[in-house]
């Protein structure tokens, strides 16, 4: 039944691993830059399932599986500019404004993919880099690069730059960095447009390089375990595309057990993934880390007070 | 030079500033005193950019200016440190600085050491903020107004937080920047502050300047004079000693810890007797919040023993002891004094809520409830609708509502923490006039105040806090200002 005579399991599922952490990161890298300026994103899923619809619907038409990156990210970019508006400029409360982004938008995909895609529909997909020799280190898709790259970036930003600190500051104590000259709401939305269209550019990874199809059910839950990873992270983006990969490892071996036919219900290893999160935030209350340099930005999801 | 002329600026009907008139020029320290609601904090407001007024105008080295910001006025050399620091947490001292000032990153290192190292300041520029001590999270503000050029200092109230020796540091801090060529503006409700370091005092009150001197044209008596006017503030002085003999509470080695960087309490003892004020002096920080909590009830002491009125409470819960007779008036009263969100008839109620006379058979009767709220309100004189939300009640307000609540029962015990702390004179003259009725009355006061005058005029007897621990008593009559001040001070 099973097919890879050049690889054994473990690379295969570290290669699964890796292809599916990669859209993973760039949504989760969106969601801890907008929580670092003080908006939570709740929207994460309906804005990663729109990019998914859209990246795979626009690349069938146009067969460019390049255009179709782009629309994912501008779609969620679009997305991300609502939220914006709700959250930080009406201020709005940001989970009720997050959890009616998500549902609408997952209905909506759910409801117009059909329409737009059918069995016809031959999209150009983004293939894996051939690097034969070496295919276990450097034969994934460029996008894995992509996510690794912006990883780097986020990082520095963060960390060294004044825009990072701008950033921290609005999330922080937006009134103080108010006061100091930070434009807050300007600070805030273009987090929150940044945290859009990365999640919208990770739907788009999620049906053109990791799935190659896309199914209405697509991102299956994968925006609400990340953003139960930021908070996990200390909202740090490195520990975060960390935790990406290791609930990506846990997702591959949940599909081999699945391929291999392990005696176990298919719906119980659906659940590994939810049930490593849970798991892993339950650790993450408990562990020695929480009591060192925690980032949690103390204004997070309060929006600036005049 | 920095003028001020004709100054005024209303909020609602009171007026806030009425013409004030004010100048400083250069290598001055000029004292702005007055008591809280004087418009001291409004007046620095609007030097510093944060409040346009409604008429008046300023002038700034010769050319008139008009600020829509903060760093507009930064940009013309004037900048404030507020009583809250405008510091972000989680961020360095040097990343505060650089958010505001911007620029390389290397150069601004070299200008704030070298000024660090003329005004020989101690703060550290790596540590993230929330792990510094107040005085030095001051020192970052005022090295932040220096990075940025600014050549007027506004100070508001910059020793309220500090103990006596960081408090002597900022006077010197502010001498030496006076010698430097600096103007530097101190609000300040401390005449020590006044006598100690300015060249010129500056006495508001209701929002007019009644007193501008050279400070060695004046002294202690006739800035005092002139900062209170005619509101008499009651004492005990004049009240006939009502102490019994009945321990009311007997607090025996109790031991806890703190929170987030203060002291808790270590090995603390003392007696509350009836009809009797005990003061509890020191400076916030040292242990009385702690003492307040684990009397009431909101902390449980991890060794030791509390009685009150000869039962073991030690481990009873709030609501307990309130029903043996003990009340509470706490230090932050928006937060922990009354539900904001709610109505002013129902905060008054809450503490007899549960009572069948208020809540027959379990249902609430709004129509009961605004009758027991308008007969207590009458306690304390009050008339406000009793549907306003009392989020919207000013602090004067709000503190003669938790008193009318907590002084209901004629409770056996009031612990009232800072209870006039951030009030105008009129609440303040209230609140003890309050204080003194309940005591009139045969019950007991722990008053934990910072405010040593208060101490003196109330309490009947005095203990000082310091670190955690009790340092010290003084008796009725042998206390006094000096006294008390060797006391704190570790003398």
């Amino acid at each position: 039944m099973m097919d890879w005579p050049a690889m054994n399991m473990a690379t295969a599922i570290w290669m699964a691993a890796v292809a599916y952490a990669s859209p993973m990161m760039l949504a989760a890298l969106g969601e801890v830059i907008s929580e670092r300026a003080g908006v939570m994103n709740l929207g994460l899923e309906g804005m990663i399932a729109v990019g998914a619809l859209v990246g795979y619907g626009v690349s069938a038409d146009h067969g460019s599986a390049w255009l179709g990156l782009a629309a994912g990210g501008g779609v969620g970019l679009l997305l991300g500019a609502v939220h914006a508006a709700l959250a930080v400029w009406i201020g709005a409360d940001q989970i009720v404004a997050g959890l009616g982004m998500s549902l609408a938008a997952t209905g909506a995909a759910a409801f117009l993919g059909p329409m737009w895609i059918t069995w016809r529909s031959q999209p150009a997909f983004i293939s894996e880099l051939s690097a034969s020799r070496y295919k276990a280190l450097l034969g994934f898709p460029p996008t894995t690069y992509l996510a690794l790259a912006l990883g780097l970036i986020a990082v520095s930003v963060l960390s060294g730059r004044r825009l990072g600190i701008a950033i921290r500051a609005s999330g922080d104590s937006p009134e103080a960095a108010e006061a100091l000259g930070v434009r807050v709401r300007a600070v805030r939305s273009s987090c929150v447009l940044v945290g859009g269209m990365l999640a919208g550019l990770s739907g788009a990874i999620l049906s053109l390089a990791y799935a190659q199809t896309w199914t209405s059910t697509m991102p299956n839950g994968m925006g609400w375990i990340i953003i139960a990873l930021v908070p996990l992270s200390g909202w740090r983006p490195g520990r975060v595309m960390l935790f990406c990969l290791l609930l990506a490892a846990v997702n591959a071996l949940q599909i081999r057990f699945q391929i291999i036919g392990v005696k176990l219900s298919a719906s119980i290893l659906d659940m590994m993934p939810y049930v490593a999160t849970l798991i892993a935030v339950i650790a993450g209350r408990i562990w020695p880390w929480r009591k060192g340099r925690w980032n949690e930005p103390s204004a997070l999801g309060r929006p600036l007070e005049q | 030079m920095l003028e001020a002329c004709a100054i005024t600026k209303c909020f609602g009907a009171t007026r806030a500033n009425d013409a004030v008139d004010l100048e400083i020029s250069p290598g001055e320290i000029l004292a702005i005193v007055g008591e809280n609601g004087a418009g001291k904090s409004t007046l620095v407001k609007i030097l510093c950019g944060l409040l346009k007024p409604d008429s008046g105008t300023l002038v700034v080295d010769g050319r008139p200016e008009a600020f829509h910001s903060v760093s507009q006025a930064v940009s013309v050399g004037i900048a404030a440190v507020h009583q809250h620091f405008a510091l972000v947490p989680s961020l360095t001292g040097l990343e505060n600085i650089w958010l505001a000032v911007g620029g390389n990153r290397r150069d601004l290192v070299q200008r704030a050491q070298k000024i660090i190292n003329r005004l020989g300041l101690q703060v550290p520029l790596d540590q993230p903020i929330h792990q510094l001590p107040v005085p030095f999270q001051q020192q970052l503000e005022i090295l932040r107004a220096l990075v940025q050029n600014c050549k007027y200092l506004l100070l508001d109230e910059p020793t309220a937080a500090l103990g006596s020796q960081d408090a002597d540091a900022v006077r010197r801090l502010a001498g030496s920047l006076a010698l430097s060529d600096h103007a530097v503006v101190l609000i300040t409700h401390k005449l020590s502050d006044v006598l100690e370091c300015a060249h010129r005092v500056v006495v508001m009150r209701q929002g007019r300047i009644v007193g501008n001197w050279p400070i060695h044209e004046t002294n202690a008596a006739a800035i005092s004079d002139a900062m209170i006017g005619e509101i008499s503030i009651p004492s005990n002085h004049n009240c006939l000693p009502n102490c019994g003999r009945d321990v009311v509470l007997d607090v025996q080695n109790v031991s806890c810890s703190g929170s987030a960087g203060t002291a808790g309490l270590t090995d603390v003892s003392l007696q509350v007797h009836s009809g009797e004020i005990l003061g509890v002096a020191g400076v916030s920080g040292n242990g009385q919040e702690p003492l307040a909590e684990v009397v009431t009830g909101l902390k449980s002491p991890e060794s030791g023993k509390i009685l009150f009125l000869d039962h073991d409470v030690t481990y009873h819960s709030p609501a307990r002891r309130h029903r043996l007779g003990l009340a509470h008036v706490p230090a932050d009263r928006r937060r922990y004094g009354a539900a904001g969100a709610l109505p002013v008839y129902g905060n008054l109620c809450l503490r007899r809520y549960r009572e069948s006379a208020l809540s027959p058979k379990g249902w609430i009767r709004s129509r009961i409830w605004k009758q027991f709220a308008t007969d207590l309100m009458k306690t304390v004189s009050a008339d406000w609708p009793l549907d306003f939300q009392t989020r919207h009640l000013s602090g004067g307000n709000l503190q003669k509502l938790i008193l009318a609540r907590e002084l209901d029962a004629s409770p056996r015990l009031l612990v009232a923490v800072y209870p006039t702390r951030g009030l105008d004179v009129r609440a303040v003259s209230q609140t003890r006039r309050i204080l003194l009725q309940s005591r009139r009355a045969g019950g007991s006061v722990l008053l934990i105040s910072e405010d040593l005058r208060e101490l003196l005029d109330l309490s009947d007897r005095i203990i000082a806090m310091s670190g955690g621990r009790i340092i010290g008593s003084v008796e009725p009559g042998q206390a006094s200002a000096a006294r008390l001040g060797q006391l704190l001070g570790g003398g």
